[in-house]
């Protein structure tokens, strides 16, 4: 009796492990693309954005990653999160307030003797193997406090433009901002390159997208429907969905069919789509 | 690293000097505490966590003295995902008050390799620090040994740079 509710027990386990099939449908060749959030996320002690981190993401086996995209004093896209280096490095002042030169002496400084740096974007693309295998999208941090905000933006946008000419990332990247005055100034300069707008709720972000002709729309898994998601779908616009952490959010994002999904649990979402 | 091999003799000179005083310490007296201790600690001067060994070197009437070390990591596999563990080693000495129930006095030095992106080739390289610490709790354990449980104030100053304020407690066995 024992030893038939053990085998019992162990083949419901067994049942219960295997992965779950999903059907996709959407824009992206009804694959869904994992990407990192800023690498590993914030759940592991590599800090958000560094070199490593951003790796370790990559070398797991994402198809790329979400990364902050912050400007220097000197006009330097670096990758960083925060408002203010002081949050987790032993810098203090706002990214724009300060070059690249003082930067690249931070240490980040958030975890016991983990003194990893703060990289520009030049450093980490250079040495990024099969580059151009990625996905990645710029979360345009725009902290314009201190500067002229349509000088801060041509400067912003020229910076972009260098990179990715440099690059040839034009494909590779998906530039996703809040901040329509910035998309707006950007893509009458230049409308090749692939915005995402990210929108305080859908309805804003379809109207946004639909006006400005946008590539999709970046949203928060907890504020968007699957019926909304088609809805973007059958107007042509792609849909990136963030904040999907646990397996069981992960599950519930997957059957949305989105195009991208960024996560903090970036082996688990490997797990479930791969 | 700064500061590094400064750390590297001061920790050498602290480290020979209690040696040399244990030595003196035990032409004259025997222990009869506990001897060995195992204990994981969760936070102390291994960051999130270690596995430590400490061994009472000389004891008399309600004072034990102590000597540790312990053995950490944050990841196994380094960012390249290939087998290549951080590794944090605390070094300790402590001394401890009373019988059951002890206070704890200490300090140490705690080694960290971790494995990061060279600047230069991008490749993963071993950083090399010295840290210092200091502790001050509480213990329990039988004198005749048994479970020990410990929970202490762990302050850290990381790179010789940084004081950070830090606690820990630690479950394990004494005997």
């Amino acid at each position: 009796m024992k030893k038939t509710f053990i085998i019992i027990y162990f083949l419901f386990s067994i049942i219960s492990c295997k992965k779950e099939e999903y059907t996709i449908e959407n824009l992206n060749g009804n694959k869904i693309s994992a990407l990192g959030h800023a690498g590993m996320g914030f759940s592991t002690t590599y800090p958000v954005n560094s070199y490593e981190s951003i790796l370790k993401c990559l070398n797991l086996g994402a198809d790329g990653t979400e990364i902050d995209v912050q400007m220097t004093k000197d006009s330097v896209l670096i990758a960083f999160h925060d408002q203010d280096l002081s949050e987790n490095t032993n810098l203090k002042g706002g990214v724009n307030s300060l070059t690249w030169n003082e930067i690249k002496e931070a240490d980040y400084i958030q975890t016991h003797y983990l003194n990893y740096s703060i990289h520009s974007l030049d450093q980490l693309f250079s040495h990024i193997e099969n580059l151009h295998t990625y996905r990645f999208i710029f979360d345009c941090k725009l902290y314009t406090s201190g500067t002229n905000t349509n000088q801060f933006y041509t400067s912003y946008m020229n910076a972009v433009i260098a990179l990715m000419q440099k690059f040839k990332l034009q494909n590779n990247v998906y530039l996703a901002s809040s901040s329509t005055g910035f998309i707006s100034l950007f893509k009458n300069k230049n409308s090749d390159y692939k915005f995402l707008i990210n929108p305080l709720s859908f309805t804003a972000g379809f109207d946004t997208a639909l006006s400005f002709k946008l590539f999709g729309i970046q949203m928060s898994t907890n504020d968007i429907s699957r019926e909304q998601i088609k809805m973007a779908h059958d107007n042509n616009l792609w849909v990136s969905i963030w904040e999907t952490n646990s397996n069981k959010d992960q599950n519930k994002a997957i059957k949305k069919n989105p195009d991208f999904i960024i996560t903090d649990n970036v082996k688990g979402l490997i797990k479930l789509i791969k | 690293m700064w500061h590094s091999k400064q750390l590297k003799y001061k920790f050498l000179i602290v480290i020979s000097l209690v040696i040399i005083n244990i030595k003196t310490f035990a032409q004259h007296d025997s222990v009869t505490a506990p001897v060995n201790y195992f204990y994981l600690e969760v936070g102390g001067a291994g960051g999130y966590g270690s596995f430590n060994y400490q061994r009472a070197i000389f004891s008399e009437n309600h004072l034990i003295f102590a000597l540790g070390i312990g053995l950490s990591t944050y990841h196994l596999k380094d960012y390249l995902n290939k087998i290549n563990p951080d590794i944090i080693v605390p070094f300790s000495v402590k001394i401890f008050y009373g019988t059951n129930h002890k206070i704890e006095l200490g300090a140490g030095e705690t080694y960290s390799s971790i494995v990061m992106a060279d600047p230069t080739e991008y490749t993963p390289k071993r950083k090399k620090n010295v840290h210092s610490f200091f502790s001050i709790g509480y213990q329990f354990n039988k004198t005749a040994g048994g479970i020990l449980f410990r929970v202490a104030y762990t302050p850290i100053i990381e790179f010789n740079a940084y004081y950070r304020h830090w606690a820990c407690i630690a479950l394990g066995f004494s005997f």
